[in-house]
């Protein structure tokens, strides 16, 4: 667009993003200013430097998540970092007018921490608020949504008055489709021929960093008559070609299924061109990157694509909706689509959508009329995302059990598989994928450094340690113990205390924690959940072995690690804690709280819940 | 050294940018030398309006014990270092990032050295500095108006090479988003190295940005009240027995939905051809009632609350249905 056509300055849109939510959040921002013709740039937090280039832009937005201990996610570190720099001058931001959003869950003890830290920074640095912050929370009965929506309308109200458009000029409807800015098309008509027999398994995104290796053994630990399927997964790495420290992490990018894949082809008319070959077009400055990675896979085919790239099994969003409004021509079809889109309908958006996790293909599928084109399938379609499991396997080569030669990269997945409304069972996409693997199954993997665990040689690390970690959150406990067992034997000091459904039915690696026990190297105590009338879970447990715990917490300094799903457990745990201290220390609770909360300052006690 | 290099340049083409001051400011600064030759130091400076200079020891900005303002001055002068004619002045990256940041853009930057700019032409550069040449051919560094992408980043400054000088200048002469008016771009005042933030004693406590911070004012919700016909949602970890509910309510449906289309199944066994117009006419659950919607067909976004193909693919008017109730183990 030509610069004199613009309204009012440069607006900066800046996102840090977990899972991905806050990113399209912010494409949805973007995407809405575009429209009212203001000149927009959208980037990941990381990618900008903040000294050189945060105060050429006037307007700035930021949206963030909040990850791990009311932290900023991974991909707005860097800038966080730079931005809590002490000497930067508290007028730095005088000209700036800036809000935020912050995509957050009222379960969580730190709720929407990330956001309203960046917001208080940006304040202090001298900025103004432009409009009052927003903050989304999955406990609402519409999801995030429920407050995004309220806000946007406001940010966008605030800035059409406060930067017009030049006379004459209207901002471009809602459902007006903006030019992509990175687009697929088809660069010869004829099949290729695959250089590999299995598109699927053989087949890798070459993410950055990544390693290939192979799947030993895919394992069921929990009992067949359990409900829940978890699997114990073992990587075999040859010779000592990569080195991981417990509390790290590994990425799995998942794929789609050839069936799923077949469906969606068939489903939109693409069955002919599958296997043409496709390029990738991408803008060179771009009012937002494309969320596909750099590197796509080769060679690179609408099949391979779906397969690899695309999320087709993803909830749709209500920008979903927005965008496939436009590739029908069935007026019923067409009407409902944009009946989603509406605000007021948010509530049966979720209903057909969230609520029962109905699917991109099984949407498309029922409005069979919506064919969408190919130019515009990575607009519609969002990226594969991948996920991260804790390594539960320690780095020194004794993994217990039959072992390939070098090392074994183990980790615990519990596979994703419910019933909702819909009759055909929902699965989780990376666990479905992760339980077909099969031996010998290639597998690429990213490792990432995980800041759960001090590191070996630092005081912290070498102190007691009191591992509450019930279900899968076992996993990098395990990782660690056995990495403080073999390298300083009886000499550190271990506690576990771990909690699942039942003895029989979900105690994970039973044998394991017998054999420690029996030789000294491990104090464990458990909670089976529902082997006996009355609920019992681990902050139970805590309760009961007061006297030990504030032996090693108080007097021995021990530090406590606690692992597992999020939610309600953290707080029952510390709630529990605080009431150890409060018996054992005869202290008033406000000490006791404060107590723990000098813990954490000092990294005596470190979370990680998912 | 003729006098007129060091005179201030106040030619027309040089106007301070409007948001800070409309005096002109200079900055005067000293190599360590001059301390020790008093008489020249005042002669330098007796051309300068003393109201309007400010006057700086390279050595003690080298030491971080001055600082200086950003965005201030017009003009910058270093002055000769009287304890040598050879000596060539070097200037750390840090000092000379310090006077990028204390200077206005289109400000300049000149030194009474002769061989000043032909030995430090790289650092300039990447400290942003464009440079020129004033009419006796002596070297004048110059801010340019837009700071943004035009200096290259601090981070890759180490990895850069001397004879790189080429690829600097491409790496400056990026675009720059535009504006309609030149834009102040205020520095930090400050260069941060690579391993700077390591220690986190440089950084503020994040926890005080909630503990005593401002937070700002937070957007009301346009409904705060729950609204008692809404649908609830239970939390992930659910322990009040709200998921259980709500999940025992979809089942109910799903049972229900079952039922009719098992008896549906069993109708075309017993060899009754059923086409989409036939199911939606009839309600299994209550013989002989009608359907009152007839677009149960179209799928679940068309359906009614009680429909008994709820969670069921959409099907095309006229096909035959076939009802498969088994579904995968769960």
């Amino acid at each position: 667009m030509a610069s004199s056509l613009l309204a009012g300055p440069p607006v900066l849109i800046l996102y840090a993003s977990e899972s991905g939510t806050a990113a399209d959040l912010a494409r949805e921002v973007t995407h809405t200013l575009l429209r009212r013709r203001f000149n927009v740039k959208c980037i990941e937090a990381n990618q900008l430097d903040p000294f050189t280039s945060l105060p050429i832009y006037k307007t700035i937005i930021f949206l963030a998540s909040t990850t791990g201990q009311g932290e900023i996610p991974m991909n707005g570190k860097d800038f966080w970092r730079k931005f809590l720099v002490k000497r930067i001058p508290r007028d730095w931001l005088k000209d700036v007018e800036f809000t935020t959003f912050g995509c957050g869950d009222s379960t969580y003890l730190k709720y929407n921490a990330a956001a309203r830290k960046v917001h208080s920074r940006f304040l202090q640095l001298g900025a103004t608020q432009l409009v009052a912050r927003g903050e989304g929370d999955e406990q609402h009965s519409e999801g995030i949504d429920g407050l995004f929506f309220p806000w946007l309308e406001l940010l966008v109200r605030t800035l059409s008055e406060k930067y017009p458009l030049t006379d004459g000029l209207e901002p471009l409807p809602a459902d007006h489709l903006l030019d992509p800015e990175h687009f697929l098309s088809l660069t010869g008509h004829r099949q290729i021929a695959y250089p590999v027999r299995d598109v699927m398994r053989d087949l890798h995104v070459q993410r950055p960093a990544s390693r290939t290796f192979h799947v030993f053994r895919n394992e069921r630990i929990t009992a067949v008559s359990h409900w829940q399927d978890v699997r114990h997964i073992t990587i075999s790495i040859p010779g000592s070609s990569a080195r991981w420290a417990p509390g790290d992490t590994v990425t799995l990018l998942p794929k789609n299924f050839p069936e799923d894949v077949e469906e969606f082809l068939d489903c939109q008319g693409f069955t002919d061109i599958a296997d043409h070959p496709l390029g990738f077009v991408r803008s060179s400055h771009p009012a937002i990157e494309s969320p596909l990675p750099g590197r796509l896979i080769q060679p690179l085919t609408l099949r391979t694509l779906l397969i690899h790239h695309l999320d087709i099994n993803a909830i749709p969003r209500r920008a979903f909706f927005s965008m496939i409004a436009n590739f029908t021509d069935n007026p019923t079809h067409k009407e409902r689509i944009l009946e989603f889109t509406n605000p007021e309908y948010l509530n049966e958006l979720y209903d057909y959508t969230t609520r029962p996790r109905r699917s991109i293909l099984e949407v498309l599928q029922e409005f069979s009329s919506v064919k969408i084109p190919i130019n515009r399938l990575t607009d519609v379609i969002p990226a594969m995302r991948p996920r991260a499991f804790s390594v539960a396997s320690s780095n020194t080569g004794h993994s217990p059990g039959p072992a390939a030669e070098g090392i074994n990269l183990e980790i615990l997945v519990a596979i994703v598989k419910y019933r909702t409304i819909i009759k055909k069972t929902r699965q989780g996409v990376c666990t479905r994928w992760l339980a077909s693997l099969k031996e010998g199954d290639p597998i690429s993997v990213v490792f990432q450094h995980g800041t759960l665990v001090p590191h070996s040689s630092t005081e912290l690390y070498n102190k007691p340690a009191v591992m509450i970690a019930p279900g899968t959150g076992v996993a990098p406990m395990r990782a660690l113990l056995w990495e403080r067992i073999f390298n300083k034997g009886h000499y550190l000091k271990n506690t576990l205390i771990f909690g699942c459904r039942g003895k029989d039915t979900d105690f994970f690696f039973r044998e394991e924690w017998a054999q420690l026990v029996r030789k000294d190297f491990l104090r464990l105590n458990t909670a089976f959940s529902r082997d006996q009338p009355a609920k019992r879970y681990v902050q139970h447990v805590i309760l009961e072995q007061a006297g030990h715990l504030w032996e090693r917490i108080f007097k021995q300094g021990a530090v406590v690690y606690v692992c597992g799903s999020s939610g309600n457990m953290p707080i029952a745990v510390r709630e529990a804690l605080v009431k150890v201290f409060q018996e054992k220390g005869e202290w008033e609770k406000e000490v006791a709280v404060a107590y723990l909360v000098h813990m954490e300052k000092e990294g005596r006690f470190r979370q990680e819940t998912w | 050294m003729t006098p007129h290099s060091i005179l201030p340049d106040t030619a027309p083409d040089f106007e301070p940018a409007t948001t800070i001051n409309t005096n002109s400011q200079a900055l005067v600064l000293c190599p360590p030398a001059v301390s020790s030759h008093p008489d020249l130091l005042e002669k330098s400076l007796s051309i300068f309006d003393k109201s309007s200079t400010d006057v700086q020891m390279l050595d003690r900005l080298s030491l971080k014990v001055v600082t200086l303002p950003t965005s201030t001055y017009s003009s910058v002068l270093i002055l000769a270092d009287p304890s040598s004619n050879t000596a060539s002045l070097e200037l750390e990256p840090y000092v000379l990032q310090c006077i990028f940041n204390s200077m206005l853009p289109k400000a300049t930057l000149r030194s009474q050295e002769e061989t000043f700019a032909r030995v430090n032409t790289l650092q300039f550069l990447v400290a942003g500095f464009m440079v020129e040449k004033d009419v006796n051919g002596s070297v004048v560094l110059v801010k340019p108006e837009f700071t943004g992408n035009a200096s290259v980043p601090l981070k890759s400054r180490r990895k850069q090479r001397v004879d790189d000088s080429s690829e600097l200048n491409s790496a400056m002469l990026e675009s720059v988003p535009t504006a309609t008016e030149a834009p102040v771009i205020r520095g930090v005042g400050f260069v941060l190295n690579d391993d700077d933030l390591e220690d986190d004693d440089d950084l503020i406590d994040e926890d005080t940005l909630l503990e005593t911070g401002d937070l700002g004012t937070l957007i009301q919700p346009p409904q705060c009240r729950p609204d008692p016909g809404k649908r609830r949602r239970a939390c992930k970890d659910c322990t009040c027995g709200l998921r259980e509910e709500l999940e025992g309510e979809d089942k109910v449906k799903r049972e229900a939905a079952d039922k009719a289309l098992a008896a549906a199944k069993e109708k075309a066994s017993a060899g009754v051809k059923l086409t989409v117009n036939d199911l939606a006419e009839v309600d299994f659950t209550v013989a002989g009632k009608a359907s009152s919607c007839g677009s149960c067909y179209l799928g679940d976004a068309f359906r009614c609350a009680g429909c008994p193909y709820i969670g069921l693919p959409a099907f095309k008017p006229g096909e035959q249905v076939t009802i498969d109730i088994d579904d995968d183990q769960l």
